[in-house]
């Protein structure tokens, strides 16, 4: 609680200062702006609620922009200046302060227009610097290292690779083998230092029971390369043995008491005793690891065909990022001539910023793009709101004029109540601003990389309220200078208007109008592409399954001073006895297993030697595996297409080897559709296919899926890696506490990782896509409410201006539903506009959207059509209550006023 | 010469703040809230502001930390000008008072 009370108060005083520098005149700042930083955060810190915090914040940041105003108006003074001095000075203060009061007065005369005015400002100022330091902090803020610039990761491609489809990206971009880093790292002069490293798990001791802690390895030279400094400690030397450990801020903080003694206390980890050395910077980060505990990585020894291994390190001056691949795509050919068999390498190179981010840079794009053209629709609705009142002014300015104001005061007063307008609406912004950052970083799926470092970015919010303060200058000016071209006589007899400030209101509409279809289409994009995923075929049924992750201590039975055959079977003996425990969970009907478990983004890919296929020059037959339990197709529900599903004979021992393919499998290798009873070779041993099932999704509903599957008993591999599957309806609330307390009767050692219904797996799996979708409706919806105020005021507006001519029409005969027809024959024509640019535009930035959409096309007519239709019936709508009112128009009415 | 026109409302609080001693700005913050029980409240913009022209006219001036309190903050004091100007604005304001005490304004229920 008070933590979060003190980032909130740094963030404000950080803003503070950056705004206190940006509105001070030079002068002032230097003279007080120290005192005044000190008086802000003592007011602040004084109060006790969150409100009180918010309305004092609000009223100290408007202060400081008055008084930086007020400074800058009036100049600065002279010193020592002549004491009780009433001169020129004091008067220009009297003046601007005048104007000031003045402002106010007449801001809360209009009370709705200046409402609607600074809540439009304060949403579009505030979405759009929300987004835009969400992006800054994710996408372009450096690591915190020096000269981040020159750290890269380095992966080494095996040139196969490249075109199996099954493999995901992470495998493409590749990995070292322990002998490949080994020569590289001896070898490499590109890199002033260089270091490979391993991201893994480990279970460490906790309270009653264990949790899963995310470790990593690292050889000497990562750190160096890095050049990170330790806030407690020291790092880890070269030749360190494995009994160490560096541990993060947090989980300093979190684990080890955050004091100096954790320095030298010994963590369990997986069962080992480690020693902490060392406590990371708090700000450390890599965007592609999260360990906790960080240990030592011994690079002896190791398969060469075993590619784990990720590798960075820093550029020397001068080499570029091709010079450096080449080099290591040298040393690795020499790495490869050892043994013919070994892959051949390419070399690939990216620095670490890029890498990570580039799955959330286009989605974050578009969205920054979304809000960009909603702080447009605002800063024009506020221009429509200003303008509106301005000309609703035209009469008093005019009276003003006529009494003796000079214009140039006129123009200076009007000037001074928008900038009011602006500054309080940015204000205003500032607060969204906070909150929509808070509300982002809460709501965004888990996986974006370094977003919860992001506060409110100061260059963001100065664009956005620039942008703001330029459209309340610019639309303060108008009525200053339609006044001057209005006869005062004749406007203090008709009140009237020019006709060109009314086209540009119009004009001004139509393009709100357009940004919102634009919206509009790019919401009803996002939305067709949620239903068309959830309508995705999955190819198993996942209702009434509970899945159940474990982390289990594996290292007991297979440690050393264990035979590997008898720790198999007293392993198997253990994982029998945990099924059987949960077994024992009420609700519970059936306890199954996966070596995968579906939307765990846990792949496992294997050669395999498909009977009679012959494989294509260069291609790898690359499958996924997957070991279950013979109740896996009953408790997904998952029928055979041809032949049958595993039975529980097929999990015997001594029994038969046999395969469940599926039908993409089937199809695939053997093209002639006699599939059951080929065999398959895999792991040197030979299976043979006794069923077909259908294709399933088991990664990505979008179909970035492993494309071919097989199934083998568990029996045969005997590790499931604690995937458990429990048939049951209960709900987690009740289970969860059950499961674990079942399991830790077993054995304390047990960390639960996950347990939760695999229908919420799924629905996780569409987090994304649902918080683009949300977010973009919102966009949608504020911009189009945006729009059709616009469409209303306009409409009123004009209405009120034509009351004599629609009087005098009535009067004449003219039947009311004529001007009715007229008023929203003029609102049509300018929804007609706004939906014909905007559907252009939309047409224009699909392109954008392209990456992020899935099953509806980029120009889906529907989608179009829609947001177009609904802008129109929406627009005819809003100037329903004008165009009524129009009908009403009473000439003795409009005669008397 | 006596200053002609009335001071600002805001720099007159400052002036009677400061009357009773030496202080920083949070300080004085908080003497004007007592001051006035709660009507005036500055923002810290403004009350530098402010201050900055008092300093400027030659009204208040800063001044050493009183001891026991906190020396890194800059301190401001009532110059003998000051003084007189505080002194001079509340014998104005009193005159009004008493005028409107005249005018049976000060008996009269809200």
């Amino acid at each position: 609680m008070s933590t979060r009370h003190s980032r909130r108060a740094r963030v404000a005083s950080r803003c503070y200062a950056a705004l206190r520098r940006l509105v001070l005149p030079a002068w002032l700042d230097t003279r007080a702006g120290e005192e005044l930083q000190s008086t802000f955060e003592e007011t602040l810190a004084a109060t006790t609620t969150a409100w009180t915090w918010c309305t004092e914040l609000a009223r100290e940041v408007s202060g400081l922009v008055i008084a930086g105003l007020i400074a800058r108006l009036t100049g600065r003074p002279r010193r020592p200046a002549v004491p009780l001095d009433t001169g020129g000075r004091s008067m220009r203060i009297d003046r601007v302060s005048h104007d000031l009061r003045f402002a106010f007065r007449s801001m809360r005369r209009n009370r709705v227009v200046t409402w609607l005015a600074v809540v439009t400002l304060a949403v579009g100022v505030g979405a759009s610097t929300a987004m835009y330091s969400v992006v800054e902090a994710v996408l372009l803020r450096p690591l915190p290292f020096d000269h981040p610039e020159q750290i890269v990761k380095v992966n080494p491609t095996i040139v196969n690779w490249r075109n199996v489809p099954s493999l995901s990206d992470a495998w493409q971009h590749g990995r070292f083998s322990p002998p490949e880093a080994r020569a590289w790292l001896a070898g490499q002069r590109s890199f002033q230092a260089a270091g490979a490293y391993f991201q893994s798990s480990a279970r460490v001791a906790s309270g009653a029971g264990s949790e899963r802690v995310g470790t990593a390895a690292t050889t000497p030279g990562f750190w160096a390369a890095l050049g990170a400094h330790p806030a407690l400690g020291r790092l880890l030397a070269p030749n360190e043995t494995d009994s160490v450990a560096l541990v993060t801020y947090a989980f300093w903080q979190s684990h080890l008491g955050g004091d100096s003694a954790a320095i030298g206390r010994t963590l369990r980890v997986d069962d080992y005793p480690v020693r902490v050395v060392g406590v990371l910077p708090r700000n450390f980060e890599l965007v592609d690891v999260t360990a906790d505990i960080w240990m030592p990585l011994s690079l002896s020894g190791g398969e060469l065909d075993s590619h784990s291994l990720l590798a960075l390190g820093r550029l020397r001056a001068g080499v570029s990022v091709a010079r450096a691949a080449d080099e290591l795509t040298r040393i690795l050919r020499g790495v490869d001539a050892v043994d013919p068999k070994h892959d051949r390498h390419t070399a690939h190179i990216v620095s670490p910023v890029r890498e990570a981010t580039d799955a959330v840079r286009a989605p974050l794009l578009v969205l920054s793009i979304a809000a960009a053209v909603l702080l447009a629709a605002a800063c024009a609705s506020v221009a429509l709101l200003l303008l509106g009142a301005g000309t609703d002014r035209v009469r008093e300015l005019a009276v003003r004029q006529a009494l003796g104001a000079l214009r140039r005061r006129i123009a200076a007063q009007l000037l001074i109540e928008s900038l009011v307008l602006s500054v309080v609406g940015a204000t205003g912004g500032v607060l969204v601003a906070l909150v929509g950052i808070r509300v982002l970083i809460a709501k965004t799926p888990p996986g974006i990389p370094r977003i919860d470092h992001a506060g409110i970015d100061v260059h963001s919010f100065a664009v956005a309220a620039m942008l703001a303060l330029a459209t309340g200058v610019l639309v303060g000016l108008v009525p200053a200078i339609s006044l001057s071209r209005v006869d005062a006589s004749e406007s203090l007899r008709s009140g009237a208007t020019t006709a060109s400030t009314g086209r540009l209101q119009r004009g001004i509409v139509a393009s709100e109008l357009a940004l919102a279809t634009v919206l509009l289409v790019a919401a009803g994009l996002l939305t067709r592409t949620m239903s068309e995923l959830q309508r995705v075929r999955l190819g198993y049924n996942p209702e009434g399954v509970f899945t159940v992750l474990l982390m289990l201590p594996g290292d007991k039975f297979f440690g050393p001073g264990t035979s590997s055959d008898s720790g198999e079977v007293a392993y198997d003996a253990y994982v029998h006895r945990i099924e059987t425990a949960l077994r024992t969970v009420p609700g519970v009907s059936d306890v199954g297993g996966t070596s995968n478990m579906p939307f765990t983004n846990e792949r496992g890919t294997n050669l395999v030697e498909p009977e009679g296929y012959t494989a294509a020059p260069g291609e790898m037959i690359d499958a996924a595996r997957r070991f279950v339990t013979p109740n896996y197709f009953s408790m997904l529900r998952i029928p055979a297409l041809a032949g049958r599903v595993l039975s529980p004979d097929d999990d015997r021992p001594n029994a038969e080897r046999v395969m469940i393919v599926t039908d993409q499998f089937a199809r695939h290798f053997w093209p002639d559709g006699r599939w059951v009873g080929r065999t398959v070779g895999f792991w040197e041993r030979t299976y043979r296919v006794v069923g077909v099932i259908a294709d399933t999704h088991e990664h990505d509903l979008r179909g970035d899926d492993d494309k071919y599957k097989f199934y083998v008993p568990a029996v045969h591999a005997g590790d499931l890696d604690g995937n458990l599957l429990l048939r049951t309806n209960a709900p987690s609330a009740v289970l969860t506490p059950m499961i674990r307390e079942r399991l830790w009767r077993v054995d304390p050692e047990i960390a639960l990782i996950g347990a939760e219904p695999l229908r919420a797996r799924i629905d996780r799996s569409l987090a994304d896509d649902r918080f683009r979708m949300t977010l973009m409706s919102v966009f949608s919806a504020v911009a189009a409410l945006f729009s059709l105020l616009g469409i209303y005021g306009v409409m009123s507006r004009s209405v009120a201006r034509r009351r004599r001519e629609m009087a005098l029409r009535t009067a004449l005969g003219a039947p009311s539903g004529r001007l009715v027809a007229m008023v929203l024959s003029e609102a049509g024509r300018i929804g007609i506009a706004g939906a014909v640019v905007g559907i252009a535009l939309a047409i224009a930035g699909s392109r954008l959207l392209e990456r992020l959409i899935w099953g509806v096309p980029r120009l889906d007519p529907l989608t179009y059509g829609a947001a177009a239709g609904v802008l129109l019936g929406a627009t005819i709508l809003a100037a329903l209550a004008p165009a009524r009112d129009a009908a009403r128009s009473d000439l003795m009415r409009v005669l008397r006023s | 010469m006596p200053r002609s026109t009335p001071i600002a409302t805001l720099s007159y609080y400052v002036l009677l703040a400061l009357a009773d001693g030496p202080a920083h700005g949070w300080a004085i913050v908080k003497r004007i809230r007592e001051l006035t029980e709660g009507s005036a409240h500055p923002s810290s913009g403004s009350l530098y502001l402010a201050m900055v022209r008092l300093e400027d006219d030659g009204l208040i001036a800063g001044a050493a930390a009183p001891p026991g309190e906190d020396e890194r903050r800059h301190y401001y004091k009532l110059t003998a000008l000051g003084r007189r100007a505080a002194r001079d604005e509340s014998q104005r304001l009193a005159r009004l008072v008493g005028r409107a005490r005249a005018l049976r304004l000060l008996e009269e229920p809200r």
